[in-house]
């Protein structure tokens, strides 16, 4: 076991970059997870801080700062002018509402004006909404007065009229379930997986199959099956530990065992790592730098990702992009993902024809790695003139 | 130097039309240093290829410990120890990684191999760069960390392919007195280069290739009776005349007079006293010389009378 002896300890001088991609993605998803439990798919009307001096104090002036209160955080602020601006300043409020002496009298009277005084410090789009809230509440009083109702019925129909809010909810053509953040978490898996296997997994192949080295190797007693197998165990023990590692990683996000139909995305996941694999034997057949083997991950991965519906969900992508993707593993990887992870039952039959998808595409970058090393054997040989 | 260690018979390697082994036979004997002395092209590196069973072969066979070479004659590689002209060792690995690494391609037992690297490392003198990494190395540390990769396993035949190339004068003289102690402890040693000196200083037996053929084999004095030239004389004169070759050229046993304005050129085959002969030319018609060289034959004589060429390439020196 000499050579896999050799082989992990190559790997050993590789293993930062892969532990610097898995702390960023790990990292990450802790603080998705962090974000998504302060209220996932819900919608909250932003409060404002607000100061409201009422110099009219009557019933109506009294309703209106009750009004605004009700959806916003009302500030205590002495009357002065340059309290006033360094609560503005210091954003301690976002504005300062007065409402004038005689409000309530000039309220109906749709030829009054500045009944209201609204500073502010910024003009931003809460700041605009409030001035628009003021507006309309005066308006709509009016309106309701205008149509023969008293000053108070005016006051109290408006407000009703004011309070009535929308349902807002997050549109998605796919029916999730609740599990969306290991959702996502396997998603990512289809660009974090590549970068880690590639860029670690590739320059150390590369490496024991440098031409010297291996002519050293072939002077040896070893034969060159037992090389390469030692080479393909160590390969494979790093490509399983690291999906293990994610799928652990999952599992705790998760907040435990994985369960039902998630052991599907647990088996997608797994296929797809094959695909990364073979992947980077092809990248490593060519014996590039770790800069060049860096450069041409980032490119595939990131480039799958974009196209297949990775950072961007699928039901966003345009027709034409979905059936260009077809050809990329990644589209596979995250279209059994989403179906694993919508609503109702998993198809079982869509999911064998994802994973056999992606173990096609690692069949055939394994079969052109064998390829690309028998036409460079074959090439080696012929361009072997005697050179002493 | 009794037993027959490599014998290549009748070996014939064509790439398409190219010959690169015509007919190429040789036998090595136990404890021999072996030269196999050619220029670039010559078949050396071939040789080594197809004797290693890296390359396939139209024709002929390889004989090595008495036993018929072939690529799965893993029982022959291991007996056999590989020094290219290229530092072939890990750079992620440090010294002692390396010479551990390739030893235990040969010898899997750990206590065995512990002893044997020790030992490689003490023969390299490497002692004191154990932990270094190759790329904090100098290129003559490198080339022993090479040396000591490809013999640390104590194969009973070491191969070493131009080892001393882009080497500077004190490395290659340790290299070379390195392989000469191999040698004395037991081990047969195939030596190529195209430096004769080094062959000459080195070798035992030495066989000339050029363009894939043995035009000459046999030991260092062996050649040199093979060839015309017994001496080279030369002599540092201003003015000389045509009349004054001829005359010289008429002397006995000189077969070759050459005069380029500066040195004359004189070869000789036997005699004993052509010097004086030719001084006393010189003398008769009062011509005055200055500084005189009487050389013995080199291997360069006995390859530029064999194939009409220089042996040495220039363009490949140091």
């Amino acid at each position: 076991m000499q050579v896999f002896k050799a082989f992990l300890k190559v790997l050993k001088k590789e293993l930062p970059t892969a532990l610097i991609y898995m702390g960023v993605f790990l990292a990450i998803a802790i603080g998705f997870v962090m974000l998504g439990r302060d209220g996932d798919n819900t919608f909250e009307q932003t409060k404002l801080y607000i100061c409201i001096f009422d110099e009219d104090n009557t019933p109506q002036s009294r309703s209106l700062a009750d009004f605004i209160g009700r959806n916003n955080e009302i500030v205590e602020l002495e009357n002065d002018k340059d309290v006033i601006i360094d609560a503005l300043y210091y954003e301690r409020v976002d504005c300062v509402i007065t409402i004038k002496k005689g409000y309530s009298q000039q309220l109906a009277d749709p030829s009054a004006e500045d009944l209201i005084e609204n500073l502010k410090m910024h003009e931003g789009y809460d700041e605009a909404l409030m001035d628009m809230l003021l507006e309309k509440y005066v308006s709509t009083v009016r309106g309701y007065s205008a149509a023969g109702n008293s000053l108070d019925q005016a006051v109290s129909k408006a407000e009703a009229a004011l309070s009535d809010t929308v349902e807002v909810n997050f549109s998605s053509k796919e029916k999730k379930s609740g599990n969306t953040v290991i959702n996502a978490y396997f998603r990512y898996l289809a660009y974090i997986l590549i970068c880690v296997i590639t860029t670690t997994i590739t320059p150390v192949i590369a490496i024991m199959y440098r031409k010297d080295l291996r002519f050293r190797t072939n002077c040896s007693g070893i034969a060159p099956t037992s090389y390469t197998n030692q080479i393909i165990l160590g390969s494979a023990g790093f490509v399983a530990a690291i999906w293990l590692l994610f799928m652990v990683g999952g599992a705790v996000l998760q907040g435990g065992l994985y369960q039902g139909k998630i052991w599907l995305a647990v088996l997608n996941s797994f296929s797809y790592t094959l695909f990364a694999a073979s992947l980077a034997v092809v990248l490593a057949c060519f014996s590039l730098g770790s800069n060049a083997v860096n450069l041409i991950t980032q490119v595939i991965s990131l480039g799958m990702s974009f196209f297949c519906g990775v950072f961007v969900e699928q039901s966003m992508l345009s027709e034409n992009v979905l059936l260009a993707a077809r050809f990329l593993p990644a589209y596979w990887y995250v279209r059994a993902n989403d179906m694993i992870f919508s609503d109702g039952a998993a198809d079982l039959s869509e999911a064998a024809l994802c994973l056999v998808m992606q173990l096609a595409f690692a069949v055939s970058l394994g079969l052109l790695a064998i390829l690309i090393n028998r036409l460079r054997y074959i090439g080696g040989l012929r361009k072997k003139a005697p050179t002493a | 130097m009794e037993n027959t260690i490599v014998k290549i018979s009748n070996l014939v390697k064509r790439y398409g039309d190219l010959i690169a082994l015509d007919h190429l036979d040789l036998d090595i004997k136990e404890g021999e240093i072996f030269g196999l002395l050619g220029p670039n092209g010559s078949g050396k590196t071939t040789t080594i290829n197809c004797l290693l069973s890296l390359l396939s072969f139209d024709k002929g066979s390889i004989e090595i410990f008495g036993k018929e070479m072939t690529p799965v004659s893993y029982d022959i590689k291991k007996q056999i120890g590989v020094i290219m002209q290229n530092v072939a060792v890990f750079d992620q690995l440090t010294v002692y990684e390396n010479i551990d690494y390739f030893c235990g391609l040969y010898v899997s037992d750990k206590q065995k191999r512990k002893a044997l690297v020790d030992e490689a490392v003490e023969f390299a003198k490497l002692g004191d760069f154990l932990k270094f990494y190759p790329k904090k190395l100098s290129g003559g540390l490198l080339r022993r960390l090479n040396i000591a990769c490809g013999i640390a396993h104590k194969p009973k035949l070491i191969i070493l392919d131009e080892p001393t190339v882009a080497v500077d004068p004190q490395s290659r003289n340790k290299i070379l007195e390195g392989i000469k102690q191999l040698n004395s402890s037991g081990a047969t040693v195939i030596y190529t280069s195209h430096y004769m000196e080094e062959v000459e200083q080195l070798c035992t037996r030495i066989a000339i290739l050029d363009n894939g053929k043995k035009i000459a084999e046999g030991t260092k004095d062996e050649l040199k009776r093979m060839i015309k030239n017994t001496e080279t004389i030369r002599i540092e004169i201003l003015g000389l005349e045509e009349t004054h070759l001829k005359e010289i050229l008429a002397l006995p046993h000189v077969y070759n007079c050459n005069y380029d304005g500066s040195v004359l050129t004189v070869s000789c085959s036997g005699g004993k006293h052509n010097l004086i002969r030719i001084l006393g030319v010189l003398q008769e018609h009062d011509i005055a010389f200055g500084r005189v060289y009487s050389e013995l034959p080199t291997l360069n004589d006995v390859f530029l009378e064999i194939t009409g060429k220089v042996l040495r390439d220039k363009g490949n020196e140091e």
